[in-house]
């Protein structure tokens, strides 16, 4: 142990707990009313407010969805046009992909990280504070743009030369485009502090063998998220830069030596490892899930740390594959059909690790446990149809029909959606201290299976019998009425779920059992502080001392005393073993985060019609970012707030026992 | 109520690192990885547009007379990548005297660094101009002009922060968290330097290394 930091044995009265929680409390939670609202710089405030968002932007683009499934449902039908048609498919792939799914499991890391590697905050809060808000200001700007009926109608992807000048006049591609940068600047945020608070903050003990998976894998996705999303800015950038008048680029125009195949290549190098963006995490929900439930130790740790290094690896190598139906030299479609077959080993380790991990336990059939099997056997199906895909013959055939949203449907839903829902039920009890209800949970896990294979099971067949996405209706000739019908009740059924859900959350978060702690034993940090976690996580910081903080705790760990409770100070430790190392105090609350997000928000915004928009919003930005800095670790106001109420109202609540939850 | 609990008293570790041990070292490291991750792709770009024009760089036809081999302005392009090498050098300077605490060299250097990276700034309006081509004539010229704007950006960046950093200092002092500051911003302004000398190579002779098909 470094010198330094002295092990002790120190009597520690109730009172002094009292004491400590009151200073700690008024060092670390914000301001009351508006302004302390929009200032707070705390991981848990800002991660509620993402998933609270993204779960709007997923109801939002599921209404979209749903309109379409009812234009769908007849052939020739007449309840929505083509125009409208281009812009609901547009914006609810892009919802889906970068309002909803990367920012849902970006939060869910946000929140819990920190808990899980025992520490106070993320490292920079508010860079955090200030990633939420750019978001925001992507998700509305997008949102304006289909709401003024001039929304993007040129797919998620939006391929040159149809999203170019000469095919796309208008604003339209440009919403989308700047939409792209303004969430990508925040996924990039959330990716730098949760790497930055894992490396250096990870409690006393925690070396790197003894990271919870969960944590590895937000890990390993924040890597990606760093290699890949400046390739979707550049890519949106360039394109934006071609369409802006006076700009007028040449990136994507072949007249000028320009290239469109460029666009595909720097899109999906971006795209394909978006896929495992948004898988990754999800399977740190099922390796955290899958343990308690089993309750036993995880199987393969070290295998199922090592196949999510090399799925990240293995997924910047596949991107051609999108792109088989274009010009690629025939070495490349087999190195890439190889690539792409290849990745399904470290997928197929993660699988059996888990299967062996319910085998080797008692599984406990809880709601979370549920839409785990569920995300296995439908991940599963996801998988096969994506290997028949990754043959380039099946591919040129199947290219832009239905097989394909079959496919990339089993793929996200089966391997987010049903993993998301699966933390919702196991981590309520954490953020709001009750219990989900348990029926609910299961009507709304059998809807959701059910309603999810009536509507995407059908489009593998419509698919292969020739209906090609992104069309707006149909003759009836085709014979494509009835599986479309099917597919449209499919949706509904799913409609019904989600109902389900959010009517389960409103009742429980009221009236659900009160959960306790730590309500289904489980064995990582978050469940060694109180539900809902206080301002500071944590009492005392705590030590750990194996895999299974809470399991393996035969005896009592240390725990860390001797940080400030009247300044925002945590402990930073070595990277590797998470030795003591040194103190590191984080700057307080502060509403710059906010006035630079509007700054740059409408500095993109603006660039949409003009140009200069750019030079003139970075002097505006530059206007934020200098307080932004110049304001130390704590404002002037906080400090006076302190003085005015020298003792917080709270008191430490005593920690409940587990309730009895059968 | 009381207990005996053990515990690990941190008090006597050191408030804050001066060097790759603190976060925002570390966060700043991830930020350059973000950064160097979009100008590979800047140069991915221009190597695939290679493939596209027979001859490299294209020749200027919109122009009397004209130029059947308009590469960029060796001189200026040559003046300005010392000048941008020279303001990392004064960063290096300034990050050894942060480690001694010695504010007047912190100051003078990282004075010294601003003075320099605002020529740099200068002298790349100087660079636009010596490409002989605008942003719009052709994907040549626009992703040219792409990686000269992007690295302009940084510089820009870079001079920012250490102007806050010298009137921070010269108001304040040279406290801890600022000397790391020095340390971290220095750090950015290597990577300016450093990435500068491959984009400069492939911007200034990639016009006669990649003359020939
Ligand atoms: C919840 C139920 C959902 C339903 C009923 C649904 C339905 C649809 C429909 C009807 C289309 C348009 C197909 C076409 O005309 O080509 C579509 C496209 C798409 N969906 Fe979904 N979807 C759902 C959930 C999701 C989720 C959760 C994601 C991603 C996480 C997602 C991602 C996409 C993407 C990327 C597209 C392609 C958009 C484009 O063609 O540009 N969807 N979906
Ligand atoms: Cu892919």
């Amino acid at each position: 142990m470094k010198a330094g930091a002295v092990a002790r044995e120190a009597v520690i009265s109730a009172e002094e707990d009292q004491r400590v929680h009151r200073e700690l409390d008024l060092t670390w939670r914000r301001r009351p009313g508006l302004l302390g609202w929009l200032e707070t710089t705390n991981h848990k405030d800002i991660a509620i407010r993402y998933i609270i968002t993204a779960f709007i932007f997923f109801l939002l683009a599921g209404i979209l969805a749903a309109l379409m499934r009812i234009q769908l449902a007849f052939p020739e039908n007449h309840f929505i046009g083509p125009d409208l048609y281009n812009q609901f498919f547009t914006v609810h792939g892009t919802t889906m992909m970068f309002l909803f799914a990367v920012p849902m499991m970006e939060a869910i890391g946000l929140y819990f990280v920190p808990l899980m590697v025992g520490t106070r905050n993320v490292s920079f809060p508010r860079l955090n504070a200030f990633g939420y808000y750019v978001y925001l200001a992507g998700g509305i700007l997008l949102y304006a743009g289909l709401f003024l009926n001039i929304g993007p109608d040129t797919g998620w992807f939006s391929y040159v030369p149809l999203a170019g000048p000469q095919f796309s006049p208008g604003k339209r591609v440009d919403f989308w485009a700047q939409m792209i940068t303004l969430t990508e600047i925040a996924a990039l945020v959330g990716a730098v502090e949760i790497i930055t608070t894992v490396f250096k903050q990870r409690a006393v003990g925690m070396s790197l063998n003894r990271i919870p998976l969960f944590v590895w894998a937000m890990v390993v996705q924040s890597f990606m998220v760093i290699f890949a999303m400046p390739a979707v800015m550049l890519a949106s950038s360039y394109l934006a830069a071609d369409r802006l008048a006076h700009v007028n680029t040449h990136f994507f125009n072949p007249a000028e030596g320009g290239d469109a195949l460029l666009y595909q290549h720097i899109f999906w190098f971006f795209g394909h490892p978006e896929v495992y963006i948004i898988f990754i995490p999800a399977t740190g929900f099922v390796s955290t899930i899958i343990p308690t439930f089993a309750r036993r130790k995880i199987f393969g740790y070290t295998p199922l740390v090592l196949a999510l290094i090399t799925t990240a690896f293995i997924g910047f190598g596949l991107w051609v594959h999108h792109m088989f139906a274009t010009p690629v030299p025939d070495l490349g479609q087999s190195f890439f059909t190889a690539a792409s077959m290849i990745i399904a080993i470290p997928s197929g380790i993660q699988i059996f690790c888990w299967i062996a991990t319910l085998w080797g336990g008692k599984p406990w059939l809880k709601t979370p446990l549920l839409w785990v099997g569920g995300f296995v056997l439908i991940f599963v199906l996801g998988g096969l149809s994506g290997i028949m895909l990754a043959s380039v013959p099946i591919d040129l055939q199947v290219h832009d029909t239905y097989f394909v949203v079959a496919h990339f449907h089993y793929v996200l839903i089966g391997g987010a959606v049903f993993p998301l829902f699966g933390a919702f039920y196991y981590w309520f009890p954490k953020w709001t201290g009750r219990m989900l209800s348990e029926s609910l949970g299961q009507l709304n896990f059998w809807l959701f299976f059910i309603g999810f294979n009536l509507t995407f099971f059908p489009m593998h067949t419509l698919g292969l019998h020739g209906m090609t996405r992104r069309i707006y209706t149909y003759v009836p000739e085709t014979g494509w009425g009835q599986m479309n019908l099917l597919a449209s009740i499919g949706a509904g059924v799913i409609g019904l779920s989600v109902l389900t859900f959010i009517t389960n959350v409103l009742i429980s978060r009221k009236r659900g059992a009160l959960a306790g702690d730590n309500p289904w034993g489980a064995s990582t940090l978050e469940w060694a502080t109180l539900s809902p976690p206080p301002s500071y996580n944590f009492l005392y910081l705590p030590t750990v001392h194996g895999r299974d903080a809470l399991w393996d705790q035969a005896v009592i760990s240390p725990v860390i005393t001797g940080l400030s409770t009247e300044k925002r100070e945590v402990l930073n430790t070595t990277m590797l073993e998470a030795a003591p190392d040194h103190r590191y105090e984080m700057v307080g609350d502060s509403i710059y985060p906010l006035l630079l997000a509007l700054a740059v928000g409408l500095t993109f915004t603006c660039g949409i019609f003009n140009a200069w928009a750019f030079p003139i919003g970075a002097l505006f930005a530059l206007l934020a970012l200098i307080p932004w800095f110049w304001s130390g670790t704590e404002t002037k106001k906080q400090q006076t707030d302190k003085a005015d109420k020298p003792q917080s109202a709270l008191d430490l609540p005593p920690s409940f026992a587990p309730s009895e939850i059968t | 109520m009381s207990e005996t609990r053990s515990t690990i008293d941190v008090s006597e570790l050191a408030p804050s690192a001066l060097d790759h041990r603190s976060p925002i070292w570390i966060g700043n490291a991830l930020l350059l990885a973000i950064e160097t991750t979009m100008f590979a792709i800047l140069v991915a770009t221009y190597m695939y547009f290679r493939g596209n024009f027979h001859d490299w760089p294209p020749p200027q036809v919109n122009y009397q007379p004209i130029n059947l081999h308009p590469s960029p302005d060796l001189v200026w392009g040559f003046l300005n990548f010392i000048v941008i090498l020279g303001a990392a050098f004064f960063m290096l300077l300034a990050d050894r005297a942060s480690l001694r605490f010695d504010k007047p060299s912190v100051l003078r250097w990282t004075g010294c660094t601003v003075a320099f990276g605002l020529l740099a700034i200068v002298l790349r309006f100087r660079e636009f101009h010596g490409t002989q081509f605008r942003w719009d004539d052709n994907a040549y010229a626009s992703i040219v002009w792409a990686i000269l704007v992007m690295h302009l950006l940084h510089l820009l960046v870079g001079v920012c922060e250490d102007s806050l950093m010298l009137a921070y200092i010269s108001k304040y002092g040279l406290d801890d968290k600022h000397a790391r500051d020095v340390r971290v911003t220095a750090v950015y302004w290597y990577w300016i330097g450093l990435i500068w000398i491959p984009l400069f190579a492939i911007i200034y002779f990639g016009p006669y290394l990649l003359k020939m098909r």
